[in-house]
């Protein structure tokens, strides 16, 4: 049992690196949390707080504006003793989901539905790390480990999805479901991932039982439970907050965009800068473009569908209201799954350097804005642009990668050509 | 399209590789040339007052006459002080604030740094606005000892005075505060930093007295004993911790109120003669540059600034006929103009560099060639990557060349066809894909594990107490000087790094740098400079492996040469690196300024502790990581 | 509508006095910038302001425009005096000052619904400019100016064109006579460059692309004390018109600007006058800074009395049926009284107050979280209960 030795080990440090940074630099995870690179309005762990306060005070959570995060996580965090005196069991459930991030990460490898999807063998698919090697990326990635330890609520999103990712790669249809719909209901966003995953699962389902059920039918029944779960899960939480006002704060904030404090997306420079009238109307275009990649990409690469939920995290990660280096990491976390299209990605190096000095400078500029009073809101908008840059670079190169090996299958006399547009 | 794939054409030109090492120095020289062009009157400016509200040198001073006799006998009260307790004193000065009717409280405070035991107390007092909204507040500071230790007689005696003169005024706008600080650097800090409530209750009591928001501070450092002494010049400093300026406005309204409304010269960064030749300009700004490149503290105005609180420290240097109440009333005019403000200071610069004082270039003008010098980095980092993919002359898959042999440069139409025709798809892709992937690991982790290493100097330096620093210093200069080699010999030994991963190496080292230097050059221009002309050459060592090809050899050395002298030529490389190791830079630097390294180290230390200082830290997370990989690269020369 | 049926009575009552000429006189005196260091703009204004009011314009018929209060500005080292100069023997503020727009009420949009008398019904009189076609105005304006527009208060500004506009309203809706529009800032002759209007004598301290300058500043004060063109303006006014029957002419003080003085190229401008040049320079000095003297308009104040008095009582009225509304719906008891005291008021509050009462404090039972726990472990129920599904 030498791999599950590795597996534990790889666990092992990972957690004592986590719980080594939580305890030696005791005053580290509030100086993340303030971060707003790390923590958005829908996701700061001190709004969670404040939430949490209200909470167990008899106040509804959501009067005052505060707080944005999904209902259900209010009786979590209340069950654990108050983070400013005892941070250990937060500490130590932050630790456990980036864990349970990584197996799912690592189940999504050992799949192999990445390189090898039931419609399409892609020609390089022995190319490939091993499921430890893209574990041990997740977790030890300097992003996700920032995340850990700012504690966004956006670290139980990205477990939720993964974990969808992974029992639609197993073809488990009832976990999958639930997971996503558990995803979506924290983040709302990932419900977007639900065609090309539903994909997923059809085909590991058919590779794993022989047989092809009727997509249709499949659907369907996926299409309601997915529903059931998430019309149960609103339905608790309206139980547990007493009135369905949660949805404004929640779901209205994520659509609308009221709270228009810095991230690093694209949208709220856009959004201070607009004239009212013109609000709702570019609101509605900037939604528009997130979700048309959803069809498009789904049907343009109906045979690799894993590929598909992956380049759509990365483009959540650069398109969506409030994203946070979180969603960057779930993306970047994923794309070592597709080792086979490295040789044929062509900006590797220029994407990555982009995304390291971004994650330098854009700190630097931040302080120079808000701190030292010499930058403006300017400095910091140029390099979240740059970040955006980076990682849809990333994205649009993998597209390419994607579309090439495809072609390369379909055509193997083209093998090696420069492509032309015609 | 077709500008695209001329451009993809010419990426594969093996000519394009020679290029980089020319840019890099050409960038250099360019960033260099850049500084060295910006003392001439073409690209420096005069200095100007853009903040209107601040009016300088448009009100009569009064402060003459009776308050001389004041003054002169706080003198004394002062001196009576000096051999006297610190807890005597602080009650003492206390007293004489009460005496003019001031709330007045006091402040203890007490740090460890390098062993030693930093205590003393503060003592301060408000002056309330009689009609203002006490929203806002300025800060006059008198510390009871300078920078050089001496104790600030005149200075102090004068905070005092002016404190029982402008007491008498009804037309403050804010609230005033006359601080006594215990010391220079840690005192001020102490007390800065429990005004804003970010201080940990360990080292230093809260302060139990406070007005508003502080709006600049002036700090006042006259050290003449009881009989007085007159001065000739206001040296007026400026920089503070970590490289942060005050806004320019501040500096220009002193100067113009001082040589403008007083008539008292100006002078800054220790140009005590200044006759406004290229020269001198040169030298006030290089000396502005490597003081702001330290980022230490430079006297009591300094640990403000960190806070957003514009301050500046007049000092007194020099024999001349200006007494003390021309101090005083230059201070009262630069209240008066204070007093004026309605917001923040904001109008002017932030980022400066001064060579007289009324001329100086902004940001805009100097970037540059710290960018440029950081871009040099980046640019051979560019390169070495381009190069590592071709280390063996495979060209990049993606770039779709056709897979020739292994030692063709230019590509063969005829051997296209052939893997065409042959069909044997399953048999190319390994071949091609085998040699032109990159390993990565072994780069990425000795790249992480030299930083890592960085953290153990940072980690001694700033907790060895004072006696055994200087040993700590020799050790580690010692250990870092042979660890190279000692890393380049195990590396060959046991893990044979090939040449397509030391080249990552140098290349990921550079990449990091060059993000590094150009982050940091805005927020702190000089010392990424510095830290950038001292690593300048890394972009151009090499490691010179047996099999270099003719393409990737350096540029100033012609290829029959470098084969056969090339352990020779590693050896010289590392010789080289050696004396750019930044502790022997250290070293000689304080060698030629004539400080001791201990005193320097023990500074850095209280820094560290006290000011929230970050040099060290970009010395030896920055600039040592990649002098360690560049060195551990060219000594692999030796034995590969 | 009582407004305007008093101005048309007033209108008909002194164009049976005079006709031909003008039968009362207007000043609006405007300063258009706050802030400490401005304070030589407030004093060119209080300056202006004396001066017309000595020559005879009384108080209701100028309209003060000051943003900002520098008498009692802090920093002001002589507390509630306004000097215009360093030898301070006038105190601008002494006595008898009515500010009409003072503070944020200075902006663009109040400045031209004066001009044009666009305002709501509850305005004050002191606060609207009540000329008809019968009367002479002076309008005077002061501050920071650049091409064509002048700066209100830091934060907006008002454009040649729009003040050209404004004065063709007053022309259209006969609310002048004859206009003298005066102005001193930067690059001031832009500013009527773009007039249009009948019957407007214009001038400026400066031409385009010159500055307009402080003439001395007091040195204990701070600041400079008043402008140059401004200066030399009222020297003209105290030293040479020196009582209401002064026959010198505009010609003469336009003639007495001396541009080595003034240090900038100070601009008239004739052609919209009728008779141009020669009519505007015959035109007295008195025609514009002081007040005609052969009308007796006490019929039209004690008219103007009685409206007010009728105005106060409805307003009374309305106070106390607000009121009485107000109590109404407050009060959940029912209110016999119309009459509105403390105590019941107090009262009515403190019933409000016990109804939207929220104790904060922490839950001490644990069926909160008992309900939270429930609720996840019915999430995790749920989850175990698919997996054990897949699982078969």
């Amino acid at each position: 049992m030498a791999f599950d030795q590795q597996k534990v080990l790889l666990f092992g440090v990972a957690a004592a690196v986590r719980l080594l940074l939580f305890t030696a630099f005791p005053s580290l995870p509030n100086l993340l949390t303030g971060r707003v690179e790390i923590s958005t309005p829908v996701t700061s762990f001190k709004r969670l707080q404040e939430g949490v306060f209200l909470y167990t005070h008899n106040v509804s959570p959501y009067d005052g504006g505060v707080f944005h995060q999904a209902p259900l996580l209010l009786p979590l965090f209340s069950l654990l003793p108050n983070p400013a005196f005892h941070p250990f069991a937060t500490n130590l459930l932050y630790t456990v989901v980036d864990l349970l991030g990584a197996n799912a990460l690592m189940q999504i490898a050992e799949s192999w539905q990445s390189a090898a999807p039931r419609l399409f063998k892609s020609s390089r698919k022995d190319l490939r790390w091993s499921s430890i090697a893209i574990g041990a990326g997740f977790l030890f990635n300097p992003f996700t480990i920032t995340t850990c330890i700012a504690r966004p609520t956006s670290a139980l999103t990205n477990l939720f999805i993964l974990i969808s990712m992974a029992k639609a790669s197993q073809g488990a249809g009832a976990t999958f479901v639930l997971a996503l719909s558990f995803a979506s209901y924290l983040a709302m966003h990932p419900i977007l991932l639900f065609p090309p995953l539903l994909l997923l699962c059809y085909d590991a389902r058919a590779t794993k039982t022989k047989s092809t059920p009727p997509l249709l039918t499949f659907a369907v029944v996926h299409v309601l439970a997915l529903a059931a779960a998430l019309g149960g899960l609103l339905y608790l939480s309206a139980l547990l907050m007493g009135s369905w006002e949660f949805l404004a704060a929640t779901y209205g904030v994520r659509l609308l965009l009221p709270d228009l404090t810095p991230n690093v997306g694209l949208w709220w420079y856009f959004f201070t800068e607009m004239f009212d009238s013109f609000r709702e109307f570019f609101l509605g275009v900037f939604w528009l473009h997130v979700v048309s990649y959803v069809p498009g990409l789904t049907i343009r690469l109906r045979k690799q569908p894993l590929f598909v939920a992956t380049t759509l995290t990365g483009i959540f990660a650069v398109f969506t209201p409030y994203p946070s280096i979180a969603d960057g990491t779930l993306y970047l976390s994923l794309v070592p799954l597709f080792r086979h299209l490295f040789p044929l990605m062509r900006y590797t190096f220029l994407a990555s350097s982009t995304i390291l000095y971004a994650s330098f400078i854009g700190p630097a500029f931040y302080y120079l804005w808000i701190y030292a009073g010499s930058g403006n809101a300017n400095f910091f908008y140029a390099i979240t642009l740059v970040w955006s840059l980076g990682l849809s670079v990333i994205v649009g190169d993998s597209l390419y990668a994607a579309l090439r090996d495809e072609l390369d299958v379909e055509r193997p006399e083209l093998r090696g050509k420069e492509v032309k547009r015609i | 399209m077709a500008l695209i794939s001329t451009l993809l054409a010419l990426r594969r030109d093996p000519r394009i590789l020679k290029l980089p090492p020319y840019l890099s120095a050409l960038c250099i020289l360019v960033g260099v040339v850049w500084l060295l062009v910006l003392p001439l009157n073409e690209y420096s400016r005069n200095t100007y007052v853009s903040e209107n509200a601040l009016l300088p040198g448009q009100v009569h001073t009064y402060f003459t006459g009776s308050e001389h006799n004041i003054f002169r006998a706080y003198r004394h009260e002062v001196a009576a002080l000096v051999d006297t307790s610190v807890q005597e004193r602080t009650q003492r000065l206390g007293d004489i604030f009460r005496s003019s009717n001031l709330k007045v409280a006091t402040q203890k405070y007490e740090y460890h740094a390098s062993g030693r035991n930093i205590s003393n107390q503060n003592v301060y007092a408000i002056l309330h606005g009689p009609r203002a909204d006490a929203t806002e507040a300025i800060v006059l500071i008198g510390a009871w000892r300078n920078m050089a230790d001496e104790v600030n007689h005149s200075g102090v005696a004068l905070v005092l005075t002016l404190a029982r003169y402008f007491k008498r005024w009804s037309l403050w706008s804010k609230d005033i505060i006359f601080l006594v600080s215990g010391d220079s650097t840690s005192g001020p800090q102490a007390w800065v930093d429990a005004y804003h409530d970010s201080y940990s209750p360990a080292s230093i009591e809260p302060l139990s007295i406070k007005s508003g928001a502080l709006q600049g501070a002036v700090a006042i450092d006259y050290p003449a004993g009881p009989w007085g002494h007159r001065y000739d010049k206001l040296h007026v400093v400026y920089d503070g911790v970590n490289g942060q300026l005050p806004n320019l406005d501040l500096f220009n309204t002193a100067v113009s109120i001082a040589s403008g409304q007083m008539g008292i010269g100006c002078t800054l960064q220790r140009m005590w003669k200044h006759d406004d030749s290229y020269q001198e300009r040169l030298q006030t700004m290089l000396r502005g540059m490597i003081s702001q490149g330290l980022g230490h503290a430079s006297g009591p105005h300094s640990s403000f600034i960190p806070y957003h609180v514009d301050a500046i420290t007049l000092q007194t240097v020099g024999n001349g006929w200006h007494d003390e109440m021309s101090l005083g009333r230059t201070v009262e005019s630069l209240f008066r103009s204070l007093n004026n403000l309605l917001e923040h200071l904001h109008q002017s610069f932030f980022f400066y560099l001064l060579m007289q004082a009324n001329r100086f270039v902004s940001i805009g003008t100097y970037l540059p060639s710290a960018m440029l010098i950081a871009v040099n980095f980046t640019i051979t980092s560019i390169a070495l990557w381009v190069q590592s993919g071709r280390g063996v002359s495979t060209p990049n898959p993606a770039s779709a060349t056709p897979k020739a042999s292994p030692d063709s440069k230019t590509s063969k139409p005829d051997s296209m066809t052939a893997a065409e025709k042959s069909g044997a798809i399953a048999l190319i892709p390994t071949t091609s894909l085998a040699i032109t992937e990159r390993k990565l690991f072994l780069p990425l982790a000795f790249i992480l594990a030299s930083h890592f290493l960085g953290l153990l100097p940072l980690y001694i330096f700033n907790n060895t107490s004072e006696p055994y620093l200087g040993l700590a210093f020799n050790t580690i200069t010692a250990v870092t000087t042979s660890l190279p080699v000692l890393t380049a010999l195990l590396l060959s030994k046991f893990l044979c790094p090939t040449e397509q991963e030391t080249t990552l190496i140098q290349c990921f080292s550079l990449l990091l740098l060059g993000m590094y230097l150009s982050a940091l050059a805005t927020l702190n221009f000089s010392l990424s400079f510095l830290v950038g002309i001292f690593a300048s050459p890394l972009t151009f060592v090499r490691s010179l492996a047996p099999q270099t090809p003719p393409t990737t050899q350096s540029p100033q050395i012609p290829p029959s040469f470098v084969s056969k002298n090339r352990k020779s030529l590693s050896a010289t490389m590392v010789i080289l690196l050696v004396l750019l190791n930044p502790l022997v830079v250290i070293r000689a630097a304080t060698l030629y300024w004539g400080a001791t390294i201990v005193e320097v180290l023990v500074q850095a230390a209280e820094g560290w502790h006290v000011w929230g200082l970050w040099t060290q830290v970009v010395v030896w997370l920055v600039w040592w990581p990649a002098w360690f990989a560049g060195s551990v690269v060219v000594a692999g020369g030796l034995f590969a | 509508m009582m407004a305007h049926t008093f101005t048309l009575l007033l209108t008909l009552f002194l164009a049976s006095c005079t006709i031909g000429e003008h039968t009362s006189n207007w000043a609006v005196l405007v300063s258009t910038s706050r802030f400490w260091f401005n304070y030589r703009h407030l004093a060119n204004v209080l300056s202006l302001y004396r001066t017309v009011k000595r020559l005879g314009i009384p108080d209701s018929q100028i309209i003060l425009m000051l943003p900002d209060d520098m008498a009692c500005n802090p920093r002001n080292a002589f507390p509630g005096t306004v000097y215009n100069n360093a030898d301070r023997a006038l105190d601008l503020y002494g006595d008898n000052i009515e500010v009409d727009y003072r503070g944020y009420e200075v902006t663009v949009e109040n400045f031209i619904r004066l001009l044009t008398d666009r305002v709501s019904e509850d305005m004050p009189r002191s606060k609207r400019l009540l000329t008809d076609d019968r009367s002479n105005i002076l309008v005077y304006m002061t501050g920071h100016g650049g091409n064509e527009f002048l700066k209100f208060q830091d934060a907006e500004e008002i454009s040649a064109f729009d003040l050209a506009d404004a004065f063709e309203q007053m022309w259209e809706k006969k609310r002048y006579h004859e206009m003298l529009f005066m102005i001193d800032t930067c690059q001031a002759n832009t500013m009527y460059s773009k007039f249009y209007s009948p019957n407007i004598l214009a001038t400026g301290s400066s031409e385009i692309d010159q500055s307009s300058y402080s003439h001395h500043a007091d040195n204990d004060v701070g600041v400079a004390v008043i402008d140059r063109y401004t200066y030399y303006n009222l020297e003209f006014l105290e030293t040479q018109v020196r009582d209401p029957t002064s026959k010198l002419t505009m010609g003469d003080l336009f003639d007495s600007y001396d541009e080595e003085k003034i240090h900038s190229h100070p601009g008239v401008r004739y052609d919209l006058f009728p008779g141009g040049e020669d009519a505007a320079r015959s035109r007295l000095v008195m025609d514009f800074f002081g007040n005609v003297q052969n009308v007796e308009v006490e019929g039209g104040i004690r008219r103007n009395e009685t409206v007010w008095q009728e105005e106060l009582a409805a307003i009374e009225r309305m106070i106390v049926e607000a009121k009485r509304r107000h109590n109404e719906t407050v009060n959940t008891r029912p209110q016999p009284q119309h009459v509105v005291e403390e105590a019941e008021v107090a009262d009515a509050k403190r019933s409000l107050r016990k109804e939207g009462a929220v104790r904060v404090d922490e839950e001490s039972g644990w069926t909160k979280q008992i309900v939270g726990a429930a609720a996840l472990l019915g999430c995790a129920g749920v989850w175990a209960a698919g997996s054990w599904f897949e699982s078969l």
